[in-house]
């Protein structure tokens, strides 16, 4: 255990210098002073008479206000009162459940539905935020032909003889439906009954990001193409090769669940019974991912290394396992090229996995097909398939094959497609060669897109039929086999769109509407696979109700794995890794809140920080210090990545912790058809997609990595990032505590222990008459996923700055996650904390108020009093947690159809105002009534806030520490708790449980 | 700065100077005098009492809830279960009215609203600011009689604000309450704090 004086927590390089700290607050005052408006005293004064003027005339009489009622009222609705649906989220295709929050006829949040199976109750950054597009000005509002606005009945009209000509010529002509991956069996149905009625057409699914070969991986061993269920939380080692299975990989919301149960210390040693222990995570990847910093261990290794070290991996463990398998022999014989370096990390990983056959994991992200062979003979070796790898319920995501796309192109360029039409995906934006797919796409006489909003891809077609936003529509979803979940439509199409399937319905001639046709596909296909319910309409209805169903399967009749076909598969694919050189490499990822770019002008989204960069409203070419040095490239430099075929420009992050002979780029920026908000943000990485025409064949995608041959950078002045954290700072000081698990079970659960000194009091103590609430954040359970960030945002009407404002740290999160490392700049440890206002009962923010602006309540609250507060911001700057916001603007937008999405529970704030977060009062208060019209007190649990509701890691326990019973109260006395700059007395109520890090006292 | 500019500029300047001194000093006088002159009902900012707009349709309450008895959460039925009591929908009237007084001009309006699925626009009278959080329901569920703040509305022929809805006005009731609960309250605890109409 090291002592937490010698332990030192940086936020950022700048922090670890310690040298320019003065001249970074210099640079933000010179900012704020360059920000202010450039105004003469006199227009001042002539403004102040004249405003003083109209306030007073405006001040005598309130305007006339209308109350509009309905002219008849649904009977389920109470005005003010929130009705909720269970649907799917529709932010990516891991369809988590989720509710609908739907006040006066608007829906206004989505969140996890506690029910579902898989993400239960948690949703990330991405689906929170996703209810923001479908109130986005930008979307299109009316079918369009040649880019001009037209009718249904005449895009109709002339789509209907193009369909005909197709239908007509036997073959001749090729209709090609291009999706994402749906998996909906009722969509699904519809484009194969469209398809049915052409004697040539074809369904190409298409993933940017895709997923070929862990599908072909399994397909060349186990004859299906899938990719299997994996149980995180019965993995007591988990070794990821790159994968972010916490941030972007598959169904980030289900891992992160199965993860955090799995991450639970247990009880304290003083406590009588024992837990089942805590998983170990060993994380081996280029970039400092999401994923890795929250592994007990984590070694950066660059992509083209991961086959050698998994090879590595298969014959340690084999031997180690007394197993003479023709794989091993196969392995052991071949030449690793591996360096003397990578024999600890080895050696370590292969300990661990030795120690838990059958209760590991191992997964990896790479398209590489020999990387995914031998991540399965390891699952297989250690007897893992069956239990933490689930071939029984396979996922159905990422059904996408960059092969059948490939094609797809080259049929187009010949000019054999006759009709495309194109849904859930823009491929002029995401395919690697955006030019060669848009020069195909020329030669197709009929294209048609189904976007939601304009696009790149929409650009380029020659319809536009606009699809209803999916929470304005029915729908369904088969994430996973046989789990199913319903889609159903909150309000009523906003603007003259269609759904998807209704277009296609009604192309195919067919008279039914996609709500009677998904309700007949599911009473013929689904309702018959359950037992319970025995009449249909009741199924229906319980559908509606909690929007999600499990059915039964039958087991798995996979093949056990034969260890000779598979060292031969390993063999055909040829040597582990091909050659490590000294080259550099370029990796590309999915960004955590933008995902593949598709939510691009989505700005909450765009303000959400990366959680490891801490950037927003942008992306970035990451580097290693070590690189920088050697290149010497600064911070913000811009720089040209040179690729066989191409080159990038980019600004440079310096990222401790990534490979020194790697770059990384997130994906999802860099758009030019997104939407005034989306586009120009950032730099498109797409092109450095490779695609190799061998490896398409071969089973495998686009390549997510691939050698570099040059990093220039470009003279010229540095970019300025939009950055959250380097004004976030706490100073050095402990505020994060942490422990090894070993030190744990002896007994030791954190470092410092300030809470029993004696402070002199200047405040009267508090009364807590009822209740008085309080917080518990797991530092152990948080990954920094975000999701508490956006779920803040949407409850609370927290509105976004721009990236501008940023930089002058004016952004306006409520609750932010400060991001701290430990170690040495190459190898950084990393912890996440988020924080929310600390509500502290000995409140700095109380006592210098000049106007009682901000007042401590009798149930614990800091309460923002907007309507008192005159904007000296004193409380801001006495705040020792640094969690208020002050209103430099009146942010909140006059987008009339933005602002259908604000929670009317909570009052949006003007110009020159003070907030912070309220722990969700309009929550507490409308819970107290309630409690009250029942005589009763608020039970525990009751009162969720936004934040720990989402919260897909349950890190969050929110509830009255009163009420010593209640499970705030009880976890805010573990011996790990403690509270943040406890020295100096401020009494908070959010109590901090100390991050475990299950790792040996001594090695690093 | 002003040295560097010529004396043409310096003349310019003094002009737009005494030009918008001029305009200040009028607005000024305007002002006060205006603040002077209006009834001094409208002097208290934000007082509303006596407010009494024209509606749409000329309803009475003194006809529906006196003369005919009528309960008021018959048509304000969001009372007891939300924040918000409600205006009663087109189709409401028209649960009585499709039978009583068709015929009646006034009647005439909301069967037209109905017809045509044109909802009817009444003006407001009781309203807060839009930074106060006010819950029908904590109220009426603790027995707190509509008149109490809306004031006698089953004698007004047209909708009157007889109360003034301010923030003293609304602690003043909270305090007293608790301090002397009236006959039937027990238990009160009315809450004085911010956060409890403030969020």
């Amino acid at each position: 255990m090291e002592n937490p004086v010698d332990k030192r927590y940086w936020t950022s390089l700048e922090d670890l210098a310690a040298t320019t700290d003065a001249s970074a607050r210099e640079s933000d005052v010179r900012l704020v002073l360059e920000s202010l408006p450039t105004v003469d005293r006199r227009s001042i004064l002539k403004l102040l008479g004249l405003s003083l003027a109209a306030g007073a005339l405006a001040g005598c009489r309130k305007p006339v206000e209308k109350i509009i009622p309905y002219v008849t009222q649904p009977s389920e609705l109470t005005p003010g009162v929130a009705n909720w649906y269970a649907t799917t989220c529709h932010g990516c295709s891991a369809a988590c459940g989720a509710l609908a929050k739907v006040m006066d006829g608007r829906p206004i949040r989505l969140e996890g539905n506690p029910d579902h199976l898989m993400s239960r109750g948690g949703l990330c950054a991405t689906g929170q935020g996703a209810i923001i597009s479908l109130y986005d000005a930008h979307r299109q509002k009316a079918p369009a032909a040649g880019g001009t606005e037209a009718t249904w009945e005449s895009v109709d009209r002339e789509i209907a003889q193009r369909l005909a000509i197709a239908r007509s010529r036997s073959g001749r002509d090729k209709v090609v439906v291009l999706t994402g991956t749906v998996t909906g069996p009722a969509s699904q149905a519809v484009i194969r009954d469209f398809l049915a009625t052409f004697p040539r057409a074809e369904h190409v699914v298409y993933d940017p990001v895709s997923y070929d070969a862990l599908r072909e991986a399994h397909r060349q061993v186990y004859g299906q193409p899938l990719i299997p269920g994996y149980r995180f939380d019965k993995a007591e080692v988990i070794i990821s090769f790159g994968a972010d299975f916490l941030g972007t990989w598959l169904s980030p919301v289900e891992f992160t669940k199965q993860y955090a149960a799995g991450r639970d210390p247990g009880p304290h040693p003083s406590s009588a019974n024992q837990g089942a222990g805590m998983s170990q995570h060993f994380q081996l990847e280029s970039r400092l991912s999401l994923t890795g910093s929250n592994a007990d261990y984590r070694y950066a290794i660059a992509p083209s290394e991961q086959a050698a070290y998994l090879a590595g991996l298969v014959v340690r463990v084999a031997k180690g396992l007394g197993q003479a398998s023709p794989l091993a022999r196969a392995m052991a014989a071949m030449d690793l090229p591996l360096g003397a370096e990578a024999e600890k990390p080895l050696a370590r990983t292969a300990d661990a996995l030795l120690k838990a056959p059958g209760r590991s994991l191992v997964v990896a992200d790479s398209n590489d097909v020999t990387v995914q062979l031998l991540a399965l003979a390891l699952n297989d070796l250690l007897g893992n398939v069956g239990r933490t790898v689930d071939l029984g319920r396979p996922s159905l995501q990422k059904q996408g094959r960059a092969a059948d796309v490939a094609r797809l192109v080259e049929e187009m360029g010949r000019g054999e497609v006759a009709v495309l039409l194109i849904h859930g995906c823009n491929p002029a934006y995401t395919y690697p060669d955006a030019g060669a797919f848009l020069a195909a796409l020329k030669k197709v006489p009929c294209s048609i897109s189904f976007a939601i909003s304009p696009d790149e891809t929409t650009a380029a077609t020659h319809y536009h039929c606009p699809a209803h936003h999916p929470m304005e529509s029915w729908g369904d979803a088969e994430p996973q086999a046989g789990r199913f979940s319903l889609f159903q439509p909150t309000i009523r199409p906003l603007y003259r769109t269609r759904a998807f399937e209704d277009s296609l319905l009604k192309w195919s001639g067919r008279n039914v509407t996609f709500y009677d046709y998904l309700k007949q596909h599911w009473q013929a296909k689904i309702f018959p696979r359950q037992e319970k319910v025995t009449d249909f309409a009741t199924f229906w209805d319980q559908m509606l109700q909690r929007g999600f169903l499990e059915v039964s399967l039958p087991a798995p009749t996979v093949s056990p794995l034969k260890p000779a076909l598979m060292a031969a598969a390993v063999q055909h694919s040829g040597r582990p890794g091909g050659s490590r050189g000294a080259g550099l490499e370029a990796e590309v990822f999915e960004s955590l809140a933008l995902r593949d770019g598709s939510a691009a002008n989505n700005p909450w989204l765009q303000e959400v920080p990366d959680p490891i960069t801490k950037i927003t409203w942008d992306n970035c070419a990451a580097i290693a210090p070590a690189l920088a040095r050697e290149k010497g490239i600064e911070e913000g430099q811009w720089l040209e990545i040179v690729v066989s075929g191409g080159s990038l420009k980019i600004p440079a992050h310096i990222q401790p912790g990534q490979h020194p002979r790697t770059v990384s780029v997130a994906l999802g920026y860099g758009r030019t058809q997104a939407g005034p908000v989306g586009n120009g943000v950032g730099v498109n990485a797409y092109p450095l997609l490779s695609a190799p025409a061998a490896s398409l064949r071969g089973g495998a995608g686009w390549q997510t990595a691939r050698a570099v041959e040059g990093i220039n950078p470009v003279a010229g002045p540095a970019y300025a990032f939009a950055r959250t954290q380097i004004h976030s700072s706490m100073e050095g000081r402990p505020i994060v505590q942490e422990t090894t698990y070993e030190a744990y079970r002896q007994g030791h659960a954190r470092e410092t222990h300030h809470e029993d000194e004696e402070h002199a009091n200047l405040w009267q103590r508090h009364e807590y008459p009822e209740y008085k609430w309080g917080m518990v954040i797991d530092l152990n359970k948080c990954t920094g996923c975000s999701a508490c960030v956006t779920a803040c945002d949407l409850e609370n009407n927290v509105p976004v700055v721009g990236r501008n404002e940023v930089r002058r740290q004016r952004e306006m999160h409520w609750l932010r996650i400060d991001r701290y490392f430990t170690g040495d700049a190459d190898a950084p440890e990393v912890v996440h904390q988020p924080l929310p206002c600390q509500q502290c009962d000995n409140a700095s923010c109380e006592t210098v108020c000049p106007v009682l602006a901000t007042v401590h309540d009798d149930q614990g609250l800091n309460v923002q009093v907007y309507n008192r507060c005159v904007g000296t911001r004193y409380c801001a700057n006495n705040c020792a947690y640094k969690c208020r916001r002050f209103n430099f603007f009146n942010n909140i937008s006059n987008d009339l159809t933005r602002n259908l999405a604000l929670n009317p529970d909570v009052t949006v704030r003007s110009r020159g105002v003070m907030e912070k977060c309220s722990f969700c009062i309009q929550r507490i208060q409308a819970a107290k009534i309630q409690a009250r019209r029942e005589g009763r007190k608020v039970s525990d649990g009751e009162v969720q806030t936004a934040c720990q509701q989402s919260c897909p890691a349950d890190a969050i326990v929110f509830g009255n520490l009163v009420d010593r019973r209640s499970a705030v109260a009880r976890q805010s006395v573990s011996p790990r708790s403690y509270r943040v700059l406890e020295e100096l007395n401020r009494q908070p109520s959010v109590y901090y449980l100390a991050k475990i890090r299950n790792r040996d006292k001594k090695e690093g | 700065m002003l040295r560097s500019r010529g004396l043409q500029n310096r003349k310019q300047e003094l002009a737009v100077n005494l030009q918008a001194g001029i305009v200040i000093s009028l607005v000024i006088t305007v002002v006060g005098g205006v603040a002077l002159a209006v009834p001094k009902q409208y002097v208290w900012i934000g007082d509303q009492t006596g407010y009494s707009p024209v509606q749409p349709i000329e309803f009475s309450h003194k006809v529906h809830a006196k003369d005919n008895s009528i309960q008021c959460e018959y048509c304000h039925s969001g009372a007891r279960n939300g924040p918000v009591a409600g205006i009663p929908s087109a189709q409401v009237c028209m649960n009585c009215h499709s039978e009583v007084k068709k015929d009646s001009p006034e009647v005439r309006k909301i069967a037209a609203a109905v017809q045509n699925n044109r909802p009817i626009e009444w003006v407001r009278v009781h309203d807060v600011p839009d930074f106060v959080r006010f819950d029908h329901s904590a109220h009426v569920n603790k027995g707190v009689a509509c008149q109490t703040c809306h004031g006698p509305v089953e004698t007004m022929a047209r909708i009157e604000q007889t109360q003034h809805l301010s923030m003293g006005w609304c602690v003043g009731c909270h305090r007293e309450y608790t301090r002397r609960p009236p006959k039937g309250f027990t238990n009160v605890n009315a809450s004085v704090e911010c956060s409890t109409c403030h969020f």
